[in-house]
Formats: C-alpha cells, structure tokens, sequence
C-alpha cells in the first residue's frame, strides 16, 4: 500500500495535516517571537532615543573614513563600546565613560565589534589625537606601538619624489623610508585618520543610564 | 515606548504563548500522539529488514576472514 | 544477532513489472541513485570551500604572529582575510555539506526517492556562485560592516534564492514520502528549512540602524546557528550514532522534548554576544537567562547521543562515520555546556573580546558540526558512489589530523583568551601586555590548524578518488551484490 499525500485517507490524513500545521506554526513562531523579543520591542524602546547635545553628524571625510575602516576590517580586532563601572578595566584604563544607545543614532552600520585584539576606540579621538601619529600607525603600527600584530596599511600611502603643496607627509624612521621619496598619506589616509580623531564620545549623556552602571542615578 | 509599557507587552507575549503551547501539548497527549508503543516504533523506524536493530553498519576499519570491510 | 522484524506497514511494496515484491534493499539502492548527483555535487563544491577555507584561515592565524608578512598586499589583509574564511567556511562548506547530508537524510527517511531534482541542481549553481562573488568582494573590501553578515546584498539574494530551491525538493521529496513516522532529524531538517530564509530574509531587510542594528546583527548570527547549523549536526548526530551502532536512539521521548526546548530557547540566545554592551540590560539578562537554559534541550541530545553510545565504545575502532560522529556529539555537549556558563556576566567580563570566544566558536562550528559532517560524508559516499574509500588509512590521518588539531585549537585559545581576559581587567597592566601574552597562545593555534588543513587535504584526496572510482580495487563488498544481480550490471 502506496502511503504518500497524493493518497487521501480521510480522518488519518486530516490528523497530519492538523500535526503538520501545528508544528509549522510552532516552529514559526519560536523565530517570530525570539526576534520579536530581542529586536523588534527594543527597536520600539531605542527609535525615542535622541542624539545627545555633543554628538554632531559624521562630516563627508568622517564618513568616507569610516567606510575604509569597514572596509580594511578594523572591527574584527578593536571593539567601539565602553563597558560600565566595575565591569572590566575600561574606566581604570580611560577609555571614556560607559556608552550609551543614543551614541549610536548615527551609525549605520553599528561598528561595536566583539574583539580586543587592539584597545576600544570609542574615544581615541580624545586619547590621541595627533594626526601624524595615527599616519606612521596605520603607515606601520610597530613604528610608534612596538610588539603590536596590527597589520601595516601601505597603500593608504603613496611614494613621491617631491611632494605638493597640500600632501601630507609622514616623516618614517630612517630605517624604512625609501630613499630619495617622500610618503605622502593618499585621501583614503587622511579620511580614515580623520575618523578615528574624531571618536570622541566623552560628552555628557544624561537621560540613559549605562547597563550595570552602579553610580547613583543623575 | 516606556519599559513598562514594554515589559506588560511581553509578559503578554510570553504567557499567550505558553499558553498556546501548553494546550497543543495537551491536544497532543489528548489524541494520542504519545504512546510509548508509538515513541519506541518512532525510534526504531531508521531499521528495517535489511539493516535490522543489532546490526552494526559501516565497520570500514574491521576486516574480516578473507580481507573485505564488514558491511552488514 | 538479534533481528528484530519491523512492521511491515511502514515499508511501501511496488508493483514492478514483474509484479515482484521489491525487496527493501532494491527500493534503498534506487533512492540512493536517485539522489547521487545532487549529493555529490553538493559535497564536492562544499569540500572546495573546506580547503579554500582552512587556507584562509591559516593565513589569517598566521598573521598575528607576523603581522608584516605579505603586508604589502591589501587583498592579503586580516581584515579581509577574516571574513573570507569565516564566509567560506559556514556558508560555503557547512551550508553545501549540510545541504547534501539533508538531501540523502531526507530521502532515506522518507523512503522515497529525491523529488524536483532540477532544483537542487540549480540551487547549488546558485549558492556556489552567491558564494564565489561574496568572497571575491571581501577580498575587494566590499563589506556591509557586521559579522556573518558581510556579503552585498546581491551575493545575499543568491544564496538565499538557492536555499528557495533546495527548499522545494526537499519539499516536495517530504510530500511524496512512504513513511507513517517522521525520525526526529527531519524535524530538525523541516524546522531549519521554515526558519532560514525567514531568517536570512528579515536580517538583510536594512530597516535597522543604532545599537538596535547590533541587537539584529548578533540575533541573527546565533540564530544563524541555532536554525541552520545546529540542526545539521543534530540531525546527522541522530541519524548516524544509532544507525553505525545498530540501537535505536536511548529516549526518544526525550528526543521530542529536547526538539522543542531547542527551538524554544535557542532563539532567544542572541545578545549575549553583548553583555556588558550599550544596551537595555533586561535585553542582555533575557538572553543570559536562555543561555542558560538551553542546559535543558542539550542534556537531552547528550543523554539520547551518549547513553546510545555507551558500551559500544568498540565499534568506534571500526567505524569512521561513528568516530567522526561520537567526537562531533561529544563536542556538541561540552561547547553548550561552556556556551551557557561563558553567557553569565561574571564569566562574560573576562572571556568576553578575547580569543576564548573564538576557540568556543570553532569547538562548535569544527568540533561539532564539520566532524558530524565528515562523519556524514563517510557513511553516504560509498552508499551512492557505489565504491569504496580506497585508502581507510588517510580517513584514519583524517580523523586524528582533525581530532587532534581542534583540540590544540581549542585548548590554546582558551588559556590564551583567559590570560588575554585577565590582562586586560588588570589596570596596572598597560594594554599590549594582554597583546603580549597571547602570541606563544597563538602560535599553538596556528600549528591546530594546519593539522586541520592536513586533514582536509587527505580528505580532499580521497574524496576525488572515490567520486573517479579510483584506487586500487582491493574487494568488492558483500552489499553490492544486490545492484549487481538484480539490475544491470555496471562495470565497476
């Protein structure tokens, strides 16, 4: 006896119509409910979130930047979210106060990151920020930060023989600058150091208090 | 949206569901979803004659009396 | 030896011309026929993207103890480098492989024969060249900036355009079957081909933005295994151990509450990739607290898998499907086990960016799920090849390449990670010190996988081989003598 759907059997074949049916509606929604849960409600809750009074919008180098820092996949070795008080050595180490969604409304994509491979760069704008260092860094990490596995950048840079009157040159160690050229950082160098100064998130935030922050409320 | 108002929404969620589930849970016991008979013949159903329970498959690394692998 | 006989009315009798009954050995040769090409194909191209993978993936291990090598080339950078291999390997090999277990997996137990095989033709063009034009724009620096989820948008569409196809035979295979029961790995098979593209379908939507998008990003990464890659493995896990060994699973009573406590909490998992993260923290707890409960659908699998297993720990020197399969089961447990204590905060505040997560992610996605896979693929390839392996001692060098090497992977980076952990919670520590202390951590690693690699490459080999039927022709075993008797005979 041929057993297949195409085969009506009358209550049997209802009863696994009704078992299948329920197990679809099961399966779906465990998905329908779990995003519902982790995503959609909290999406609710955050879209009231305003941008704070010290955040400005990306300017077009800034934003520029940061797409050559997706692109170079800088987020799968340096993290951009400050974990509160008593939670890890972020205060300690100055890596700024704990941040907050409304941090966020203007990143698209989110670049929070899941490595510290490299040190957060939340706020390296306010720890560092000299242009020239964050070139010879990106030129060669282990020029100015010795023992770094950062890889070097080269070709956010280009080799001259003289250099024009707006270049930016990057004054390399004897050892490693070419003879008779100069290296002048490329657009992309600029924009991409122009972003990483300009993270810099340490203005007040009032409204949102951090996850696990342990300091009395505002 | 305030957490209030978010955690009455899906406490809701949550017990609906539940209560969803509890009661196809039942229906199942109900119509007989599950007899033990029908679970051990759930369990049994990867063997037939040919590949009967007690029979090992794939001993690759077995050889038997005259060399070849000891397929079942 | 105990034969048991079954019912009878679970098995379908043809009427061939001859009005013979078929035996149900004839009728399991067709159904393997039916499904040989798909299935190779699948494997073979997931295969490619092992080893393309591990190459990858040794490049970019490789690379953070020297940093400066092939440092002139941007195409060669971690950065790119990384999402190359973790892409190639989970949607290129896991998906392909996985795709192929399914189809064999589906069609045996259905006991039917593959239906719609077109689709599945097309469906693995699709997914290959999805795949192929994915990583050719990560290695151009074309991302969409979040893990797991840094192929364009048209490499997106054709992966998810050509699981719709392999959706649909399977589909349309499940409709057709001759089977009263469903086993438990095709609820796992029928539950992962409703949740996927759903998945992958309303991750890629772009409506998201904020930390509402990191929320999206990391419910979309866990879940990526929790309704795709998960499945695979238990399901194959399901299949292979009380088949190789020759019991029926222990309880499938727990079977069927392990099924639905999966799917239950595993979904709400997610962001615990972002504890101590700029979020609600009742957002962070939910999913703490489901991490921890997925102790429950775990120790039903482990109880269902081990207590199957346990006394016929003999026939693992025998059986290379049932070593793959027990080590990949085994690893299942103790990877959940460590998931569910790595979520809770205080774990999560050292373990938490250091290199512990990735060494927990391999024990997963390597130990678990690509060990099942070999597994799987050691068992069905002389079943529809209709041809041996030729070489049983490169599956043996497979096994302990692989065994050994996620193991040293494993271990190292978790010590390393825990140090790194620490070091960085240690203010009086400056931050390279954590760098520091994790290189001769990553060395270790470095040497783990290129025992994989190793592996993959002997694995590789003989693969080719037996798709060729190549090989010295040492015997011919007893359960081809059916296909030779009874149907054409093929010259071998």
């Amino acid at each position: 006896m041929v057993r297949s759907t195409a085969d009506y059997r009358g209550g049997e074949d209802d009863m696994m119509f009704i078992r299948s049916f329920i197990f679809f509606l099961g399966v779906l929604a465990t998905l329908l409910l779990g995003w519902a849960g982790l995503v959609g409600i909290p999406n609710f809750m955050i879209s009231e979130v305003q941008a704070p009074k010290g955040l400005e919008r990306y300017t077009y180098e800034q934003s520029f930047g940061r797409s050559i820092y997706i692109r170079e996949g800088c987020l799968y070795c340096h993290s951009q979210q400050v974990r509160p008080v008593g939670f890890g050595a972020d205060q300690e180490r100055f890596w700024g106060r704990p941040s907050v969604p409304a941090d966020y409304v203007y990143d698209k994509p989110h670049l929070l990151g899941t490595m510290r491979t490299g040190p957060d760069l939340f706020n390296i704008g306010a720890r560092q920020s000299s242009e020239d260092w964050h070139l010879l860094h990106l030129y060669n990490p282990r020029i100015v930060s010795p023992g770094s596995v950062m890889p070097p950048f080269p070709w956010l840079f280009e080799e001259k023989i003289s250099a024009a009157p707006d270049d930016k040159v990057i004054m390399l160690p004897d050892s490693i600058a070419p003879k008779g050229k100069v290296v002048v950082a490329t657009r992309e160098g600029r924009a991409l150091t122009a972003y990483l100064i300009g993270m810099n998130h340490t203005y007040p935030v009032s409204q949102v208090r951090a996850q696990n922050d342990t300091t009395k409320k505002k | 949206m305030s957490l209030p108002v978010a955690v009455v929404i899906i406490v809701s969620i949550v017990l609906i569901a539940g209560a969803l589930a509890l009661a196809a849970f039942v229906w199942a016991v109900r119509a007989k979803q599950f007899s033990i008979k029908q679970l051990n013949e759930g369990a049994k159903s990867i063997f037939d004659d040919e590949e009967p329970v007690g029979t090992p498959q794939d001993l690759i690394f077995k050889k038997s009396s005259n060399g070849s692998p000891n397929h079942q | 030896m105990a034969v048991q006989t079954t019912s009878r009315e679970q098995f379908v009798s043809f009427a061939s011309p001859t009005t013979e009954e078929v035996s149900e050995k004839q009728h399991r040769v067709e159904i393997d026929d039916s499904v040989t090409s798909p299935v190779v194909l699948y494997f073979l191209t997931g295969i490619w993207w092992l080893v393309f993978g591990s190459l990858a993936g040794l490049l970019a291990a490789l690379k953070f103890n020297l940093p400066d090598w092939l440092g002139g080339t941007p195409f060669l950078t971690f950065g790119r480098i990384r999402p190359v291999h973790l892409n190639a390997v989970m949607y290129g090999w896991a998906s392909l492989a996985g795709a192929g277990m399914i189809v064999w997996l589906t069609s045996r137990l259905c006991r039917t024969k593959i239906e719609e095989t077109w689709a599945l033709y097309v469906s693995a063009i699709l997914w290959n060249i999805g795949v192929a034009f994915g990583l050719v724009s990560l290695f151009f620096g074309y991302n969409q900036g979040m893990e797991w989820l840094e192929f364009p948008k048209p490499a997106g569409g054709l992966i998810a355009l050509g699981f719709l196809f392999f959706a649909y035979s399977i589909a349309r295979t499940f409709r057709q079957r001759k089977v009263e029961h469903l086993y438990v790995s095709l609820w796992y098979i029928l539950a992962s081909l409703i949740w996927f593209p759903l998945l992958y379908v309303v991750a890629n939507l772009g409506i998201y933005h904020g930390v509402t998008e990191a929320a999206m990003n990391w419910w979309f990464g866990h879940n990526a295994l929790a309704v795709w890659f998960t499945p695979i493995g238990l399901a194959g896990a399901y299949y292979f151990i009380p088949k190789v060994i020759g019991r029926p699973i222990y309880s499938y009573y727990l079977g069927l509450l392990g099924f639905w406590a999966f799917a239950l909490f595993y979904n709400w998992n997610g962001i615990h990739h972002l504890v101590g993260g700029p979020l609600p923290t009742w957002l962070v707890t939910v999913s703490i607290v489901a991490s921890v409960m997925m102790f429950v659908p775990v120790m039903a699998v482990a109880v269902n898998h081990h207590l199957t297993t346990i006394g016929h720990f003999k026939m693992l020197k025998y059986s290379p499907t049932l070593r793959f399969v027990v080590f990949g089961s085994m690893s299942y447990t103790a990877v959940s086990f460590q998931g569910s204590i790595e979520s809770l905060r205080s774990f999560s505040e050292v373990a938490h960016f250091t290199h512990y997560t990735i060494g927990h992610a391999h024990l997963g996605v390597y130990g678990f799920l690509s060990m099942i896979l070999f597994g799987a693929i050691y068992y069905i390839m002389p079943r529809i090849a209709k041809w041996e392996w030729p070489y049983p001692k490169l599956i043996k060098l497979h096994f302990w390449m692989s065994a050994i090497g996620i193991a040293l992977y494993f271990v190292a980076l978790s010590l390393g990670g825990w140090i790194q952990g620490t070091m960085m919670n240690d203010p009086s520590l400056p931050f390279i010190a954590s760098v520091n202390a994790t290189k001769p951590y990553l060395w270790a690693r470095s040497v783990g996988g290129t025992m994989m690699l190793i592996g993959h490459l002997a694995f590789a080999y003989q693969f080719l081989l037996i798709i060729y039927r190549s090989g010295p022709t040492r015997y011919v075993p007893a359960w081809f003598d059916l296909r030779q008797t009874t149907v054409e005979e093929k010259t071998i």
